[in-house]
C-alpha cells in the first residue's frame, strides 16, 4: 500500500467534515474517491496533501507517518497534487510554471543563483529538456510561451498536472480533474491518465461524476456525510444499495 | 547637482531592495526605514571613535570604513531574520502593519537608548570614503555622486540576476500562488525570508550610503516618510522595472528639490514646503488611477 | 492613588481613539483597504475646529459641530474623486491612493496653517481633586461622556436601523449584500460618511485635549492601525475594545517607562498581538 488513511477525522468548529475515514490506495492502481458534494471529500484530500491537519487519525506514505507534515514536505516526497479549480503561476509562462517545480535545484539557493555556474546551467537545460518533453506528451508544446492567465480551463487544467508531474511524484492526487472541461478535451485527459499508469505512477481521483471516474478507476471508495460507507470495483459499487440510495437516489 | 544624483541613487536602492521584497517576492513591507536606520546606525557605532566627555553613547569601536560598511548590511540582515522569524508567515497587511510598527519601534529606541545611539544629537562630522584623496569638497562630491551611480549598477546586476535566477523563478510562483507554490514542493516561508533578509541588506548598505551623504546620524532622519518615498518611486515608476525605480526616484527627488531651491519668503517658504507634500501624494494618486502599472510597468519575460 | 491621573488620561486617549479606529475600520469592513489617510482626517477636523473655535472666536461646541459637518463632507468627496474610480484596481492600489490622499491633505494643512502647533481656547474648567490629587478636568470629562455618547450613537444606528443593518450585511459579506438587493453603492457612501465623521470628532476632541499639529495624522493612523489589529482588523466592536486597552496601556505606561516611550508601548503590543494571536485578541470575525 503506497498510501494508506487510518481513522481520519476533521472537525472545524463545530463542523464534522470527516470522521473516522479508512482507506487505501494500491500501488500502480487508479482509485476512486467519490461521493455526492459535502460528503468532505476536498477536506479529505487537503488532509491528505498536508493542507489541514487531521484532528485525529493518522497517514501513512510510504509506510512514513505524514499526517502533521506541511503542504510542501509531502509533495517534495512524491505525493502530488492539482486543485478543483486549476491553480497556476499566472503572471508566468507554461513553461516557467512546469520549470519552477523540479525538487534540489541548485541555482534555488540565492548565492548559486547569483554565481549562475555550471552547476545550475546543466541544471536548468535538464529541467527545460524535461519541462519540454512532458508539454509534448499533453500536446501543449505549442502554448509553451503562453501565460497561465491567459489558457482556457480545460488547458490550465492539464498544464496543471503536467506541472505537478515535474515532480516526478509516485502518487498523484486529482481533485475533480474532469470538471469543467469539454468531452473532447475529458477523452484526451483519459488518455493521459492511463498512460501515466503503466508509466507506473499512482492515482487517487475525487470526484462526484460517476461515469468519468468508473470509465478509469480500478477500486471506489464512496464517501458520505465524512465516512467511508462503500468500497470495491466499479461494478461492485454500482450494485451495492447503500451506494444508489444515498448517492445515485440523491442525484436522480 | 551631484547632490541630486546621490539621492537619486539612494532612493533607487530602497526602491530596488523594496522590489525584492514586494515586487519579486509579494511581500508587502511597510519597514524600510527601519532597516534604513539600522544600516546607517550600525555603519556609525562600528566606526566612531571613542565617546568623548560630553557623550552619551557607550561603543564606538573605530573600525575600518570598509567593516563599517559591511557590518551596516549584515547587521541589517540579521535583524531582517529576527524579524521574520515569526512575522514572515503573516499575511498580506498583517506584514504590512507588523513591518511599520517595527520601524516606528526602532525610531524610537534610537531616540531614547542614548547608551547606543547618542540619542537626538547623534553622531556629526562622519568620515567620508577616498575623501583625503580630494583636495576640495567640491570634486568630491562629484567623486562620491559617481561612486553611488557605481553602487546602483552593482545593485540592479546583483538583483537582475537574482530575478532571472531559479530562485527568483521560485519567489515569482510564490508571489503569484501560494498554495500552488507548496503543491509545487516549495518551503514559502524559506523563499520569503531570503527575499526579506537580501532586501534588508540592500537597505542596511544604502544606510552606510546615506551616512557618508549627509555625514550626520540623528534619530530624526529616520521616519516614516522615508518608507513612503520608497514605495512612491518604487509605484510611480513601475514595480518590476529597473529603470522604472530610477524614474520614480528621480521624479521624487524632483519634487523635494524644486520645492527647495526656489528659496523665498519665509511666509513663502512654508507653502512651498507643503506643496512637496501635495505634488508627492499628486502623482502617487495620479499615477495610481491612469498608469495603474506605473510608468514603466513590467514585462513577462518569455523563455 | 497616585495611579489615578494616569488611568485617566489612558481612558480619554482611549475613547479619542475609539472614535478614531471605528471610522477607520468601517471602511476596512466595508472597502476592504487600509486607509492610510485616515488620520489626516482627524487632522483635518482638528484643524477645522483650531479656525472656527479660535480664528472665528465660536464655542467650543459650535466649533465642534461645524467643523465636523464640514470634514465629513470633505471625506465623503474624497472617496468619492480618489477612491470610488480606482476600486476595481484592487486593495493594494486603494491602500496606496490613501498613502497619496494623506500627503495632499497634509500638505494643504501645512500650507493654510503652517507648522507650528495650535492650541483650541477651550474654557478653564473646574478639575476634580481627590486628596490634593487632580482626577479629571471638565473639559476631559466632556470629551468621555461625548465620545462614549457618540460611539453608544453608532451602535444604536447600526443595530437599530436599516441603513445601519445594511452596512453591518455589507460588512460581513460583500457579495451576500449584493445578493440579497442592497444597494451596496449608497450604503459605502453612508460609510464614508460615517467613519469621516467619527474620524472629525476624534481629531477635534485629541485638539481640545491637547495641541494641534500637521503632523498629528501620521502619528495618529499608527495608533489607529494598532488598535485596529488589536481588536481583529475590521471587526467593528472588537476595535473599540482594542482603542481602550492601547489607549489606558500607553498613558499607564509612562509609570513604568521613560516617557518618551508612550507610543511605542502601542506598537510593541501590536508586534507582540500580531506574533500570537492575528486575527487579533477578541479576533475571529474576520479572517
Amino acid at each position: 500500500m503506497v498510501l494508506e488513511v487510518k481513522n481520519v477525522s476533521k472537525v472545524f468548529g463545530g463542523l464534522r467534515a470527516v470522521h473516522e475515514a479508512s482507506f487505501q490506495v494500491k500501488e500502480n492502481s487508479i482509485t476512486g474517491l467519490i461521493g455526492p458534494n459535502g460528503a468532505g471529500k476536498s477536506t479529505l484530500f487537503n488532509c491528505i496533501a498536508g493542507y489541514y491537519p487531521p484532528s485525529a487519525g493518522e497517514i501513512f506514505f510510504k509506510q512514513e507517518k505524514t499526517s502533521g507534515f506541511t503542504a510542501d514536505e509531502i509533495a517534495k516526497r512524491g505525493l502530488a497534487r492539482t486543485f478543483q479549480t486549476p491553480q497556476g503561476f499566472a503572471q508566468m509562462t507554461v513553461m516557467e510554471n512546469l520549470m519552477v517545480v523540479p525538487k534540489g535545484q541548485v541555482g534555488e539557493k540565492p548565492w548559486q543563483g547569483l554565481i549562475n555556474g555550471k552547476k545550475v546551467k546543466e541544471q536548468e537545460e535538464e529541467i527545460r529538456k524535461k519541462a519540454f518533453k512532458l508539454l509534448a506528451d499533453f500536446g501543449l508544446s505549442e502554448q509553451k510561451n503562453d501565460l497561465i492567465a491567459n489558457l482556457s480551463a480545460g488547458e490550465a487544467r492539464i498544464v496543471e498536472i503536467a506541472r505537478q508531474l515535474m515532480l516526478d511524484p509516485e502518487v498523484l492526487l486529482l481533485d475533480e480533474p474532469a470538471a469543467g472541461i469539454n468531452p473532447a478535451l475529458q477523452n484526451h485527459l483519459i488518455q493521459v491518465l492511463l498512460k501515466l499508469r503503466q508509466q507506473g505512477l499512482t492515482l487517487l481521483i475525487v470526484d462526484h461524476n460517476l461515469g468519468f471516474i468508473s470509465s478509469l478507476c480500478d477500486y471506489i471508495y464512496v464517501l458520505h456525510l465524512g465516512q467511508i460507507i462503500a468500497e470495491g470495483t466499479p461494478q461492485e459499487i454500482f450494485r451495492n444499495p447503500r451506494v444508489v440510495e444515498v448517492y445515485l437516489g440523491g442525484i436522480a | 547637482m551631484a547632490g541630486i544624483v546621490v539621492l537619486m541613487g539612494i532612493y533607487t536602492m530602497l526602491a530596488l531592495a523594496l522590489n525584492l521584497r514586494f515586487g519579486t517576492a509579494g511581500l508587502i513591507d511597510l519597514g524600510v526605514v527601519g532597516f534604513f536606520a539600522i544600516g546607517a546606525y550600525s555603519y556609525v557605532i562600528l566606526t566612531a571613535p571613542a565617546p568623548g566627555t560630553a557623550d552619551a553613547y557607550m561603543f564606538g569601536f573605530h573600525l575600518p570604513m570598509f567593516i563599517g560598511f559591511v557590518g551596516s548590511g549584515l547587521i541589517s540582515a540579521f535583524f531582517a531574520f529576527l524579524v521574520g522569524l515569526p512575522a514572515i508567515r503573516l499575511k498580506g497587511e498583517y506584514l504590512a502593519i507588523a513591518t511599520y510598527a517595527f520601524a516606528e519601534v526602532i525610531q524610537y529606541l534610537f531616540t531614547n537608548e542614548k547608551w547606543l545611539t547618542n540619542g537626538v544629537k547623534g553622531f556629526i562630522g562622519i568620515e567620508q570614503p577616498f575623501r583625503k584623496f580630494f583636495v576640495s569638497a567640491n570634486s568630491y562630491q562629484y567623486f562620491y555622486a559617481f561612486l553611488i551611480v557605481l553602487a546602483v549598477a552593482c545593485f540592479w546586476y546583483i538583483l537582475s540576476r537574482l530575478e532571472r535566477s531559479p530562485f527568483g523563478r521560485t519567489l515569482k510562483a510564490i508571489r503569484e500562488n501560494e498554495d500552488a507554490a507548496r503543491a509545487a514542493g516549495k518551503d514559502i516561508e524559506r523563499f520569503k525570508m531570503w527575499a526579506f533578509v537580501i532586501g534588508a541588506a540592500i537597505i542596511g548598505f544604502a544606510g552606510s550610503f546615506y551616512v557618508w551623504f549627509t555625514s550626520l546620524v540623528v534619530p530624526s532622519l529616520f521616519v516614516s516618510e522615508v518608507t513612503w518615498v520608497a514605495w512612491i518611486a518604487l509605484t510611480i515608476g513601475g514595480t518590476g522595472n529597473y529603470k522604472g525605480m530610477i524614474l520614480g526616484a528621480a521624479i521624487i527627488v524632483g519634487i523635494q528639490e524644486a520645492t527647495r531651491f526656489l528659496q523665498a519668503s519665509a511666509e513663502l517658504a512654508t507653502i512651498l514646503a507643503a506643496s512637496r507634500f501635495i505634488a508627492m501624494g499628486l502623482i502617487l494618486v495620479l499615477i495610481i488611477r491612469f498608469k495603474p502599472k506605473g510608468i514603466l510597468p513590467e514585462r513577462n519575460t518569455v523563455n | 492613588m497616585d495611579y489615578i491621573p494616569y488611568l485617566v488620561s489612558g481612558l480619554v486617549t482611549g475613547t479619542i481613539l475609539l472614535l478614531g479606529t471605528v471610522g477607520f475600520s468601517l471602511v476596512k469592513r466595508i472597502e476592504n483597504f487600509l486607509n492610510i489617510a485616515h488620520g489626516q482626517v482627524l487632522t483635518l477636523g482638528a484643524y477645522l475646529g483650531y479656525t472656527f473655535n479660535v480664528k472665528l472666536g465660536w464655542n467650543i461646541y459650535l466649533a465642534f459641530l461645524a467643523a465636523t459637518l464640514i470634514t465629513t463632507v470633505v471625506g465623503w468627496l474624497i472617496f468619492k474623486v480618489f477612491y470610488q474610480p480606482i476600486r476595481s484596481h484592487g486593495n493594494l492600489y486603494l491602500l496606496f491612493t490613501s498613502v497619496g490622499v494623506a500627503y495632499i491633505i497634509h500638505g494643504v494643512i501645512e500650507a493654510f496653517y503652517g507648522v507650528q502647533a495650535k492650541t483650541y481656547s477651550v474654557p478653564v474648567s473646574k478639575v476634580l481633586e481627590i486628596n490634593g490629587i487632580p482626577i479629571i478636568s471638565g473639559t476631559e470629562a466632556a470629551v468621555i461622556v461625548l465620545a462614549l455618547g457618540s460611539a453608544f450613537g453608532l451602535h444604536l444606528f447600526l443595530t437599530r436601523t436599516l441603513t445601519g443593518k445594511a452596512i453591518r450585511a455589507m460588512a460581513s459579506n460583500l457579495s451576500l449584500a449584493n445578493a440579497r438587493g442592497i444597494d451596496t453603492e449608497k450604503i459605502a457612501s453612508v460609510a464614508w460618511l460615517l467613519s469621516s465623521a467619527l474620524g472629525a470628532m476624534a481629531g477635534i476632541f485629541s485638539g481640545m485635549i491637547g495641541t494641534v499639529y500637521t503632523d498629528m495624522g501620521w502619528a495618529v493612523i499608527l495608533l489607529i492601525l494598532s488598535a485596529a489589529v488589536l481588536g481583529g482588523l475590521g471587526s467593528l466592536y472588537g476595535v473599540m475594545i482594542g482603542a481602550m486597552i492601547i489607549g489606558l496601556s500607553m498613558d499607564l505606561s509612562v509609570i513604568i517607562l521613560p516617557s518618551s516611550y508612550r507610543p511605542a508601548v502601542a506598537f510593541a503590543m501590536v508586534i507582540v498581538v500580531l506574533l500570537f494571536r492575528p486575527q487579533g485578541i477578541l479576533g475571529g470575525e474576520g479572517h
